[in-house]
């Protein structure tokens, strides 16, 4: 097992954000956590990243218990995050945004399987033509294209990204979709969350659907398409 | 037996005369008398022996912290020191019993509104006798306006604006014991027009505040008065504890002044005489503040060599005259060497000066009671309006009844090197600092030269009294 | 040159004098908060007590230089050591919380000091080799005040130069604008936090020890230019160093030409100017964060 939280329970003050929320993530798979605006998705990635401390629960990565570490020790430990609203460095070069994700300054060359600026430039084109020009100068959809390439620059092995599609053209949804698939064909695995269901399905090989602050029902994908309950209870609106 | 007769009621006559134009003499004796000084030899200022209980209460209200928290140990130190002198000797008799003085520290931070507080405190809570101020004239005018409202006896020995005591702000229980900003202003015209007839151009730089204003304002109408050849190259008001003064000795510098006129105070009149001098500007400045001896000391001997002084104490040529002054200048300056922070700096090493100022006026202040036998505002009042008394250096002060203003001769010192101080400083080690310039000549302003002004209107307010 | 273009010419050196004391002290202000989002109500009170320790070494060295050297960066260490053990640990009580610590600290400064050396103004002399005036062309102007000019360039392009050059200041940049962000990335913020809080009252010593010969040494010396760096950090816009930058210059020209051609509205230009900019721009000329 890669990751794997268990009852986690997340406040925001007195509100309780995420009420014995658990899931887990097997080597090389693609998890999808899904369910309408407002349930924790977010709280839920936060809190495995350590962005916010979880009042009880636990985080298992990789065998190392990571519960309540500082961001950077978690990102350390081989967690990357994307996250919903991008937060690129806009007063950064697209350069500098890339280099912001190498982990301690260096890049490891000898490993063939590494994601490297050369590797980021051969699956992102655009970023090669456009190396000096500021992060705030680019479309919402290269500034996602980004913000993922920047987190593949510090290797992580799991890959959490957050609403990746939101606000993208059509074309650019099929691109970052792909972009996706070949992240995960390259050995990492994704906890995604995508309201964009055809996307989100394409991608996923299993499913969590959360209601308000919890866990709903977990499933393979097959098993989701044969559950139109689950489905209607949490998903349509 | 006829004859006889006649014979005594000339005597008796004669005593009658005698004694009759004795006594207005004996009044005016009233005076600062070092003979009767207490065994000053325990005085320690760091470590003071403050009364408590039934006494006769002084409050310092001054700044003891913030920008000016020096100011408020000099004065501390200035009125603790007579505290101590009359308690050596035993108090003072007042209403039917003899009483310690006891000096409270009422910290008014500089701002207005604790200044009213604090002064309310004092006189309600403390149930201080006198309320003795302060560094700013805006802060005096609270006090005042506290005193007047509870009918407490203030004094002001160290604002000097001659608006505190016209008839808008005047009140019967204030006295102004200090030196006025009028007497300043005219006091320097008259020194530069009528004594020195030298330099004729003249640069004003005060602080941007009442007291500024007022100083230059004394200033000008005292060239008008005894000095109209005088010319006025420039005139500027900077903010209080400014940074940097270099733009205006630039234009000071531009203007070819001669002589900068200033009324500022620490820590403005340090920062002023540093900068100008660190600039290349080596023209004198005629100054109330610039004294304080460790500024003196940082800009060196050569740097305070000719400034001029004018002061509210002093003498005219040789400090030391009479075997009293000796007396009273050792009862301060033989125990400053065991005396710890703050009190250790140069600033407290002679007692004369500035701080010789704030003694002298609270021994006048404190022989006022004595004699008034009371702490009676009214009593009190009774006794100081229109009374006159001799300091240690036998200058006499005179307390104008109409509007509670000092008439006194005043002093000009000019600055110059240690090996010249001796023409002020006449006795061991004939130095008053041995590594900044300090009095040398000095002379006497007559009173009568150098007048407060008084406003008019005050006659008809105060007919009645 | 001229009588009156010397004149003019000091003015704006003058200016420029000023205005580098002002940047030196408002940079660290504005990157703190820029970062960590901390208005360090204490930074000017760092600038103070650094200009005591000034005093302090030359007393028993009797070397400017190595005051120059030792005093700011004892400031920068307890700058350090203030945001190592008592601001992250109030971190968790937010902004409020912050703030009072801050003030809490500052006060607790002004009053060692005072037990320290007491409330009288100390004396700092300029080193010998920096006294006096250089003439060129008519104008006569003082050695220090070039020094101060020339040391504060220094401390600017070496800034920019670790800014903009190093992987370092490239995080600084980024964390000014997204700290968390940053922090997910891998990178160990609180570190960077501690090592720009200690540049930040680093900075704040040398100007300290800087304008110590100029204006002696006394408690009322963080108030007194506090003031001017915290309006300089509000128009510049807060965590904009390039703001910081002119505004500081701005100021310092404004304060000196002031003196010269309205010298009764001096004292209150700069508020002047801080208003007319807030007006317009609320956040200051180069603010983006709230």
């Amino acid at each position: 097992m890669l990751l794997e939280a268990t009852n986690l329970n997340t406040y925001y003050g007195e509100s309780h954000a995420l009420q014995d929320m658990s899931l887990n993530v097997e080597d090389g798979e693609v998890v999808a956590l899904l369910g309408r605006n407002g349930m924790g998705k977010s709280t839920t990635m936060k809190t495995i990243m350590g962005l916010l401390k979880p009042r009880s629960g636990k985080v298992i990565f990789d065998g190392r218990d990571i519960t309540g570490q500082r961001p950077h020790k978690v990102a350390r430990a081989g967690i990357g995050y994307v996250p919903e609203e991008r937060r690129i460095f806009p007063n950064l070069s697209v350069l500098d945004n890339l280099m912001m994700g190498v982990k301690g300054g260096k890049v490891d060359t000898s490993n063939a399987n590494i994601w490297t600026i050369e590797k980021i430039f051969e699956r992102f084109p655009f970023m090669r033509d456009r190396t000096n020009q500021k992060g705030a100068l680019l479309s919402g959809g290269e500034q996602q294209m980004l913000t993922i390439g920047r987190t593949l620059m510090g290797n992580p092995r799991l890959l959490m990204v957050d609403e990746p599609t939101e606000g993208l053209s059509p074309v650019m949804v099929k691109e970052v979709r792909d972009v996706l698939a070949a992240i995960c064909k390259s050995g990492i695995s994704i906890l995604l969350v995508e309201h964009n269901l055809k996307v989100a399905m394409s991608l996923a090989d299993r499913v969590y659907l959360m209601g308000k602050a919890h866990l709903g029902f977990t499933g393979t994908i097959a098993e989701l398409d044969a559950n139109p309950e689950a489905r209607a209870k949490y998903l349509e609106v | 037996m006829k004859g006889k007769k006649w014979l005594l009621s000339i005597v008796v006559v004669v005593c009658c005369i005698a004694l009759l134009g004795l006594s207005p003499a004996m009044g005016a004796k009233s005076k600062f008398d070092p003979s009767k000084m207490g065994d000053m030899s325990d005085l320690d200022l760091s470590n003071p022996v403050i009364p408590t209980g039934d006494t006769i209460k002084i409050a310092i209200v001054a700044s003891f912290s913030g920008p000016a928290a020096a100011v408020g140990d000099i004065y501390f130190a200035s009125v603790q020191s007579v505290a101590h002198d009359y308690n050596k000797r035993g108090g003072i008799l007042v209403d039917g019993k003899k009483k310690l003085v006891q000096v409270i520290k009422a910290n008014h931070e500089s701002k207005v509104p604790i200044a009213k507080k604090v002064s309310e405190r004092m006189v309600l809570q403390e149930k201080v006798d006198v309320l003795w101020g302060t560094n700013g004239s805006h802060l005096m005018k609270v006090i005042n306006q506290v005193a007047d409202k509870y009918k407490t006896i203030a004094v002001s020995a160290a604002a000097v604006s001659d608006e505190l005591y016209d008839a808008q702000n005047f009140s019967r229980y204030s006295f102004m014991t200090s030196i006025s900003t009028s007497q300043v202003g005219r006091g320097m015209a008259y020194y530069y027009g009528q004594v020195r007839k030298k330099e004729t151009k003249f640069y004003i730089l005060c602080q941007d505040y009442l007291f500024g204003h007022s100083i230059a304002g004394g200033f000008k109408a005292g060239l008008k008065e005894y000095y109209p050849d005088a010319e006025l190259v420039g005139e500027d008001y900077h903010k209080l504890f400014l940074t940097d003064f270099a733009p205006y000795l630039t234009k000071v510098k531009a203007a070819g002044a001669e002589v900068v006129y200033t009324g500022d105070w620490i820590p403005d009149a340090a920062n002023l005489l540093v900068q100008a001098r660190q600039m290349g500007l080596d023209l004198p400045f005629a100054n109330l503040f610039i004294n304080n001896p460790p500024f003196l000391q940082q800009v060196g001997i050569e740097g305070t060599d000719g400034l001029v002084h004018i002061g509210q104490i002093g003498s005219d040529g040789k400090a030391f005259k009479t075997e009293g002054q000796i007396k009273y200048y050792k009862a301060w300056n033989d125990q400053y060497p065991k005396w710890k922070k703050p009190f250790d700096t140069t600033t407290y090493e002679h007692g004369t000066g500035t701080i010789g100022a704030y003694r002298m006026q609270t021994y006048w202040l404190l022989d006022v009671i004595e004699r008034a036998g009371s702490t009676d505002p009214e009593k009190i009042i009774k006794v100081w309006e229109n009374d006159t008394w001799e300091d240690v250096n036998g200058t006499v002060y005179k307390m104008r009844g109409i509007d509670h203003k000092t008439e006194r001769d005043l002093f000009i010192e000019l600055y110059v090197p240690p090996e010249q101080q001796k023409e002020s400083m006449n006795i061991e080690p004939y130095y008053w600092f041995k590594d900044c310039s300090n009095t040398g000549p000095s002379y006497k302003l007559p009173a009568d030269k150098v007048t407060p002004v008084m406003d008019p209107k005050l006659k008809d307010i105060r007919k009645g009294s | 040159m001229d009588p009156v273009t010397a004149m003019y010419v000091a003015q704006g050196m003058h200016g420029l004098a000023y205005g580098m004391i002002l940047f030196l002290l408002a940079s660290g202000l504005t990157l703190i908060f820029g970062m960590m989002g901390i208005l360090n109500l204490a930074h000017a009170t760092f600038f103070m007590l650094s200009a005591y320790l000034c005093y302090q070494v030359i007393a028993w060295t009797g070397s400017f230089w190595l005051a120059l050297l030792i005093a700011p960066i004892v400031t920068g260490i307890i700058g350090v050591l203030l945001e190592r053990f008592l601001l992250r640990k109030v971190h968790a009580f937010g902004h409020i919380g912050e703030l009072i610590l801050t003030v809490g600290v500052s006060l607790v400064i002004l009053e060692s000091v005072k037990v320290f050396w007491g409330t009288e103004s100390l004396p700092v002399q300029i080193p010998n080799v920096l006294q006096g005036l250089v003439t060129a062309g008519g104008l006569d102007y003082p050695i220090y005040r070039l020094f101060i000019i020339g040391l504060s360039l220094v401390i600017l392009i070496v800034l920019m130069l670790i800014l903009y050059k190093t992987r370092l200041g490239m995080v600084v940049r980024a964390a000014v604008s997204d700290a968390d962000m940053v922090d997910a990335l891998g990178i160990n913020v609180p570190l960077v936090f501690m090592l720009v809080f200690g540049v930040g009252t680093w900075m704040a010593g040398v100007a300290g020890v800087a304008i110590a010969p100029i204006l002696t040494v006394f408690p009322g010396l963080a108030d007194q230019v506090g003031m001017d760096a915290f309006i300089v950090v509000v128009v510049g816009g807060f965590g904009s160093l390039g703001g910081a930058l002119l505004v500081a210059i701005i100021c310092g020209l404004l304060n000196s030409y002031g003196v010269q051609f309205v010298s009764q509205l001096a004292p209150v230009l700069m508020y002047i100017f801080m208003a007319i900019v807030l007006v317009f721009k609320p956040m200051g000329l180069f603010g983006e964060r709230e």
